[in-house]
């Protein structure tokens, strides 16, 4: 106990000298630009264990570890990879409980406030802060905020963030005659995906609808919102049901019924990604971040017949704000070197080295505002950089709907418990776009669990 | 005498339709892992052409594929854990069914019904407390504690096999032994357990095959590369990432061969093993 | 409780031995017992003994913040929910699932077992070769079998069955595991466990008195006849040990399930120990998983004793 309170202590104090480097680097930022970062510190040992979700962008990560290995000699790195609803399991019960068989996991904007205010994560921004080279101020304030505790201390360090925005395929749009809006609505991609469907492929449009709260959760949310509905009002009623969140629901459902990919209910964020790149698809609506992939002729032979656009709107924009992130688990016996591969992974640096040895393609992008100013992906992503920098910017997960509600979050409801209701609620709606229950029996049911949910948690 | 009947256990020739449907219906249960290891020597674009093509150049370039993505640790991870979780089964079990088919005390029925009963427990009753208590015992993503849960998920069953091996050890043997005052190691060791040889390799075989293919305790108890076994690196393949159908089938083999192979050359023990003490 | 187990007939010699007779009861007996029992009760009754006491916490690992302890309410409110027509726990559908896939898969697969041990009880060229390949499906990691089924054989696109049902004009090309999602886990299990029925039922016709078989056979019986008059009546007791025996192991499946659909579309194939994963593990709910852990035991030991008396029944008439 006592050495725990002065470990803090100590670390409070190495805080505010990291918040002072932090402001003369950022008077010289010419020279903070192209600092060279101090010299890896090799006595730093220990075997870390790492969980990550299987996005493109952490399977670069998995290549290019040896190359972390490389500088730190004497940190071996143990990674499990699994897909994001595996992983989030993994990572969920091992931080609650905390049980310490990781050292570092991915977890994003729903957790990072949480699971700071439980004590179950460290605090990263404070000692990465202490680092010139790292360039603190170069992330986005808006991710900042968003995986920042109550205390205003960063948890969980970004790692790449994202949006979401709207891909389709030019080729296509142009053979039938169509010609995509700047700003669609939801009425446009319907009446496109009606006109580009076909049965055998291209599907009119990709959507996820893989059970899930993360998953097909993601999506479904911002469209509600979109619409002008919302999961529940200031009094934690469920509002599912209430005309504009139930049209919202009935449209998704529809459009994936009459014009998406057959396999829906089993694609998620990947699998959309897939069929899309294996020309699957005529439309797409999911995470900026897939952009980089798209763009890149040798990770997507459609690349030179992608279109990027904003996401539909409806009441409102279709929006949502996320970044996976990197998180200490408290009970981490190696802390230095986790904080080491936090810092290595989510440098300017790293970037670089992605764009060197794998392409602009892979790198993560929608943390740094050194990115996007960085002229060879500047050269790279002409075709969306700008879109995305302007989609995140005018993200903001305090104002998720037209009406008030009483939680944070964009494309989550941003507390605790949600998991199960999102889960059981996507579970349900799957249900209905796999054809075994009608839309409206499951809005009605949905709404339900969302008000039995909300009691048994003690919110009603 | 069960020898010499079983022997001559219908001889009769079967028709030639008998023979014709017999191969059909033996190919088309047998097909989806035949396609599950052509696939695996297939590469990515060959493997989702349809019609499926079954002569193609083989490569072996997906197994260098899943073995450079690190199979190699949750390969051995699982051998260790499936032998030495059947060895100490073996260790618990020999003389526990001993005892219950040649020195019986009374209750020995409600003692095997205890036995078998533990097995009527699914692991979902369990596998919260037994997280909790690995945690703060310091089991959690150890290849100890993994095994310390497949002896107990072993061991009524082959409790109960054993037990029907040395049932069936005729009396007049014990009794001659006992004569000839042979103490009850030398009566185990000498005498039974050669009697029960097949007995033993059947339940060794059994205990094996459920350890290697177990997945729910695996996935809760275990969770980086240090401790985990074969069927976690199967979890992986739960989405798709790009063109892995290849990749998942060369991975599926690797998984799946070596207990693949033991039961075929155990045919008859299984036979005998799984009908557990019915078969006279 | 009294139940019998096979051998338990000789048990009434044995009590009416003479006090010198070596096969009374030992004493030592007991001790060579006890390192196995000491070692099930540890690693499975305290855990379960554990399990009942998380059930009567309200404890959302999620929010500690509000653990108590909240007496049998988890129970009161799954068995309410029965009556409830939104089922809001998923808990009907859970029991209703588990009843499918555990009758349906056991009863397919002694069937299809039943049909598989006949073929290749009869020699014929390649027979052993039919044999192996007939029971290499239960051999299979139940894992890597349901991703096999996931994406080589039901894939709308890629999948085998698909193609077959396109190339031969039925102009049908179902989603598998989102239109029969409850058809296609059963047909999964079905594939694994047809083989390990087929193994018990092999070795019961193998220990069919070769002369009564011949002796139908003087008398002109046909093969159908020899095998309703001679095979099936001696099989029935094996019948009962394979339905026993799978429905221990298919009652508690979790693994194609986890594999290929994770419970869903809706919860037509969550079953009661997936839910309890689901609940705990995906939901971080620890006192209501636990609860409904806890039901799962009870029901699932209910059946079983059933069926293991059921079983006793056939075997003591074997022995009377």
């Amino acid at each position: 106990m006592d050495r725990e309170l002065s470990r803090r202590r100590l670390m409070k104090r190495a805080g505010a000298l990291g918040l002072g480097v932090a402001a003369v680097s950022t008077l010289k930022s010419a020279a903070a630009q192209n600092a060279t970062p101090a010299a890896p510190d090799t006595s730093i040992s220990g075997s870390l264990n790492v969980a990550m979700v299987a996005n493109p962008q952490m399977v670069a990560l998995q290549k290019l570890a040896p190359e972390f290995e490389k500088a730190y000699p004497n940190i071996k790195l143990n990674l499990l990879v699994l897909p994001e609803n595996e992983v989030r399991d993994r990572i969920r019960t091992d931080v609650s409980t905390q049980a310490g068989q990781f050292d570092l996991v991915t977890i994003g904007m729903f957790e990072a406030a949480d699971y700071a205010q439980q004590g179950w994560t460290l605090d990263v921004g404070t000692p990465l802060q202490a680092d010139a080279a790292y360039d603190y101020q170069d992330i986005f304030p808006a991710m900042i905020s968003a995986l920042s505790g109550k205390d205003d201390k960063l948890y969980a360090a970004p790692f790449y963030g994202e949006s979401c925005m709207l891909y389709y395929r030019t080729d296509l749009f142009k053979t039938a005659g169509l010609t995509m809006p700047d700003r669609p609505t939801w009425d446009d991609i319907q009446g496109f995906a009606q006109k580009l469907h076909k049965k055998e492929g291209p599907y009119g449009i990709v959507l996820r609808a893989l059970p899930g709260w993360g998953e097909f959760g993601a999506p479904l949310t911002a469209t509600i919102n979109a619409f002008g509905g919302r999961w529940f009002d200031e009094n934690w009623k469920a509002q599912l049901s209430a005309p504009d969140s139930a049209k919202a629901i009935k449209f998704y459902t529809d459009l994936l019924i009459n014009y998406g990919e057959p396999s829906a209910t089993t694609s998620g964020f990947t699998e959309c990604e897939n069929l899309f790149v294996q020309g699957k698809a005529a439309m797409w609506m999911d995470a900026t971040s897939a952009a980089d992939l798209l763009g890149d002729p040798k990770l997507n032979p459609q690349a030179a017949n992608t279109g990027f656009v904003y996401p539909p709107k409806e009441a409102i924009d279709t929006g949502w704000l996320w970044a996976w992130a990197f998180a200490v688990e408290k009970g981490t016996q190696h802390k230095d070197a986790a904080l080491a591969f936090v810092k290595w992974a989510t440098s300017k640096n790293y970037v670089q080295l992605v764009a060197d040895r794998l392409g602009w393609g892979s790198v993560p992008s929608g943390v740094r505002a050194s990115t996007y100013a960085n002229p060879g992906y500047q050269a790279y992503a002409k075709g969306f950089a700008d879109l995305v920098l302007s989609i995140i910017k005018a993200q903001d997960p305090t104002k998720c709907c037209t009406q008030p509600v009483p939680y944070k979050g964009l494309q989550f409801v941003g507390v605790p418990e949600f998991v199960t209701l999102g889960d059981n609620v996507t579970k349900e709606l799957a249900n209905v776009i796999a054809g075994n229950e009608k839309a409206d029996d499951a809005i009605k049911k949905v709404n339900d669990m969302a008000n039995a949910w909300a009691k048994q948690n003690g919110y009603q | 005498m069960r020898k010499q009947r079983r022997g001559r256990a219908n001889r009769e020739r079967a028709s030639a339709v008998w023979t014709v449907v017999a191969w059909i219906i033996g190919l088309i249960f047998f097909f989806p892992v035949l396609y599950i290891v052509l696939t695996g020597f297939k590469s990515e674009s060959t493997a989702i052409t349809l019609p499926p093509k079954l002569i193609f150049t083989p490569t072996f370039e997906q197994y260098r594929e899943v073995i450079s993505r690190g199979f190699t640790p949750f390969f051995r991870n699982s051998l260790i854990a499936s032998l030495v979780s059947t060895l100490i089964v073996l260790i618990l079990a020999v003389p526990a069914a001993y005892a219950l088919a040649l020195r019986p005390m009374r209750k020995w029925k409600d003692l095997l019904f205890f036995f078998i009963s533990t097995k009527f427990l699914p692991p979902a009753g369990i596998i919260i407390p037994l997280y909790v208590i690995f945690r703060d015992l310091r089991l959690l993503n150890t290849l100890q504690g993994l095994i310390l849960v497949y002896i107990a998920m072993n061991l009524p069953i082959a409790i109960w096999m054993l037990r029907s091996f040395f049932d069936e050890v005729p009396r007049d043997v014990l009794d001659a032994a006992r004569v000839d005052g042979a103490g009850m190691f030398r009566e185990m060791t000498q005498i039974l357990l050669p009697m029960i040889g097949p007995g033993l390799v059947a339940t060794a075989f059994l205990s094996i095959i459920f350890a290697w293919n177990e997945f729910f305790f695996a996935v809760n108890l275990v969770a980086t590369n240090q401790a985990a076994t074969v069927p976690l690196f199967m979890q992986k393949f739960i989405t798709s990432e790009g063109l892995f159908w290849a990749k998942l089938c060369a991975a599926s083999t690797m998984a799946i061969a070596p207990v693949v192979l033991l039961g075929w050359a155990a045919q008859r023990q299984l036979v005998r093993g799984l009908s557990m003490g019915a078969v006279k | 409780m009294r139940i019998a187990v096979p051998g338990a007939a000789r048990e009434k010699t044995l009590a009416a031995a003479p006090a010198g007779d070596p096969r009374r009861y030992y004493p030592v007996g007991r001790w060579l017992v006890a390192p196995a029992f000491i070692y099930a009760i540890i690693v499975t009754q305290i855990p379960f003994l554990v399990t009942l006491y998380y059930s009567t916490f309200r404890w959302n690992l999620m929010r500690p913040d509000r653990k108590a302890y909240i007496g049998l309410e988890n129970y009161k409110n799954l068995i309410t929910s029965l009556w409830d027509a939104s089922d809001p726990y998923a808990f009907r559908a859970a029991i209703v699932n588990s009843l499918i896939f555990t009758i349906g898969t056991v009863l397919f697969s002694l069937i299809l077992g039943l049909i598989f041990a006949e073929l290749v009880n009869y020699e014929f060229p390649g027979r052993n070769i039919v044999r192996t390949m007939l029971i290499t499906p239960f051999l299979v990691m139940p894992v890597a079998g349901a991703l096999g089924w996931k994406n080589l054989m039901m894939d709308p696109d890629f999948g085998v069955i698909d193609w077959l049902l396109r190339a031969t004009g039925t102009g049908l090309s179902p989603v598998w595991l989102a239109h029969f999602p409850r058809q296609s886990i059963v047909i999964m299990l079905v594939w694994r466990w047809a083989p390990f029925m087929m193994l018990i039922l092999l070795a019961g016709m193998q220990s069919i008195d070769e002369e009564v078989r011949e002796a139908a056979r003087v008398d002109g019986a046909t093969r159908f006849q020899e095998f309703i008059g001679i095979t099936l009546p001696h099989l029935n007791r094996y019948m009962q040990l394979g339905a026993l025996l799978g429905s221990v192991y298919i009652v508690q499946e979790t693994d194609a399930i986890f594999m290929t659909t994770q419970g869903g579309p809706g919860t037509l194939t969550t079953n009661l120990p997936y839910h309890v994963y689901e609940v705990a593990v995906r939901g971080s709910n620890i006192g209501l998983g636990a609860a409904i852990g806890v039901v799962t035991v009870i029901l699932t030991f209910i059946a079983m004793t059933v069926l293991l008396r059921m079983l006793n029944t056939l075997l003591r008439g074997q022995y009377a």
